[in-house]
């Protein structure tokens, strides 16, 4: 019988529960039998090495890849309107002189044919305002850091007034200061509108700070648990690597001592 | 003015009128996309079209438009890329290349075999001459629907061109709109062949809408500037022709790119500022 990873004492409701997923490329698994549920209110880091599934699983929720096998079972209330991801870049010549309410107006409206003026769509600069960047609403996306994109990228997300959001690598080129800012911009996400956050990122030091639970996955599921819990050393080696783990030792504080709780180990 | 008396020169600048707009606004997303090899080997295919129609009714006695035989094969060829492009581990230029010379090949060596060589020039570099009214007729309908495409599927097929993925969410059928782009370059490839000749009409796409990308500040201006710059490099290039008593296809071309080029300092001026 597949186990539920969830904190089984919370209370909140289930947002997404995956029932033994499993997706294929061809004849090749991508990832096997995961079981998960992602509370509202909560951020899941979903760590791992690279070709571990991570933004396969990412694109299975988001209906972006067929499942081989399980389900997804959403929270009846859920919307799929309610459901938002932020990729990791996007696909065009940066040169293009696309701006960023030009960009964000893509997600209003669905009627309208044209770009509307920024400063007449006043949705779009409270947006651009939660994630303080009102102003770059006429800077091209071309020029901006890797910090202001996922910004802009989360301010195009919450358009959609979302209650799930899902996050491919958001801390991926951000500089110290750039972290800094996604990190409590997506801490006040949970706490203060409750928003259900999964998460995919390499940087262990975000993920330990943030998250309320952290999933290990590498095609299946390693390990899940509080970040104290999976922060450990030999969850990570098992993950990483020896090499990985000695530069990841740096961040993170490997050398205190166990916590009496274990995470769930699948293995 | 004299032109406007004399048919052809009126046809051809009414053509001018027409086909430059409708090239330009088309190439805002060939840029964004990032074809324009891909639309130039459609053109160069074109080559292969007419040879194809004059086989069919030399062998068969079927006497087709050529611009019908030319849209279907520049639409089978597209669709032959695409589906490579999905299918196989090459990358898409590699693709391109050898679909674009593989076709080019094709049509030299059937016209040669028909002994069909008086109309390479033509067939290259356009002979806007022999434009008739309903050639005119075509070249309205074209502009017509490329920019009815445009306006009606600007938002969800410039999401798509960005995200795919933040399409697929949205419920934007991107492989649908990415056809019926790849279409529309095959209409305007048959089309626009007699203006500007296989080898030289990918240009009137791809150059206005480059010229633009470098002025606009922004995407709607993105929007306006590229057709403007199509109508008034193709006019001025038909007037130009007239007065130089030059190939208008090449003319209309060289003033396209004359104008990028002015773009280009004016960009460079810029940035040094």
């Amino acid at each position: 019988m597949p186990s539920d990873h969830s904190i089984a004492s919370d209370l909140r409701p289930a947002l997404l529960k995956l029932h033994n997923l499993s997706v294929a490329y061809g004849s090749e698994l991508a990832v096997q039998s995961i079981n998960l549920t992602l509370h509202q209110g909560e951020i899941l880091g979903l760590i791992g090495p690279n070709g571990a599934g991570k933004s396969t699983l990412l694109k299975a929720i988001l209906g972006l890849v067929p499942c081989h096998e399980g389900r997804i079972e959403w929270l009846s209330s859920l919307r799929k309107t309610q459901v938002a991801y932020v990729p990791q870049r996007l696909e065009i010549d940066l040169n293009i002189p696309f701006t960023v309410a030009e960009f964000l107006s893509l997600n209003t409206a669905q009627n309208r044919w044209w770009f509307p003026q920024t400063k007449a769509d006043t949705r779009i600069c409270q947006q651009l305002q939660r994630v303080d960047a009102l102003h770059l609403s006429n800077k091209a996306l071309g020029h901006l850091s890797g910090g202001e994109f996922q910004r802009v990228c989360i301010a195009y997300a919450l358009l959609q007034s979302p209650r799930l959001l899902l996050l491919d690598e958001p801390a991926t080129g951000i500089d110290h200061t750039g972290a800094l800012l996604l990190e409590a911009l997506l801490r006040k996400l949970r706490d203060e509108e409750g928003l259900g956050i999964v998460m995919i990122s390499h940087d262990l030091h975000l993920v330990g700070d943030l998250c309320d639970r952290v999933c290990c996955l590498n095609r299946q599921l390693c390990s899940v648990g509080t970040p104290d819990e999976i922060m450990q050393e030999h969850f990570l080696s098992e993950i990483y690597g020896r090499q990985r783990l000695l530069l990841s030792a740096r961040h993170l504080d490997l050398r205190k001592p166990l916590p009496s709780s274990n995470p769930k180990s699948v293995t | 003015m004299d032109f406007w008396n004399i048919d052809f020169m009126r046809n051809t600048f009414l053509s001018a009128l027409l086909l430059g707009p409708a090239c330009a606004l088309l190439g805002v997303f060939v840029t964004l996309r990032g074809m324009a090899f891909f639309s130039d080997a459609l053109a160069h295919s074109a080559l292969t079209g007419v040879a194809l129609s004059l086989l069919l009714q030399e062998l068969l006695g079927w006497n087709i438009d050529p611009m019908l035989v030319v849209l279907l094969f520049s639409l089978g060829l597209a669709t032959a890329m695409a589906y490579f492009f999905e299918r196989t581990q090459l990358r898409p230029d590699t693709i391109i290349s050898f679909s674009f010379t593989g076709s080019v090949a094709l049509g030299y060596i059937l016209i040669s075999m028909l002994g069909q060589y008086r109309i390479i020039d033509g067939l290259l570099f356009g002979s806007i001459y022999s434009n008739s009214t309903p050639d005119l007729l075509k070249q309205l309908t074209l502009l017509v629907t490329i920019t009815t495409f445009t306006l009606w599927q600007l938002r969800p097929y410039t999401l798509a061109v960005l995200q795919p993925d933040l399409a697929h969410i949205q419920n934007i059928n991107t492989r649908h709109l990415n056809y019926i782009f790849s279409l529309l370059i095959a209409v305007t490839v048959s089309i626009t062949l007699k203006m500007a000749g296989a080898l030289l009409l990918s240009a009137l796409i791809v150059t206005p809408a480059a010229a633009a990308k470098l002025l606009a500040p922004n995407f709607r201006f993105f929007l306006i500037l590229a057709p403007l710059l199509g109508t008034g490099a193709a006019t001025a290039g038909v007037l130009l022709s007239f007065r130089l008593d030059s190939p208008t296809g090449p003319t209309i071309v060289l003033t396209n790119v004359a104008i990028l080029i002015l773009c280009l300092l004016q960009a460079s001026l810029r940035r040094r500022a």
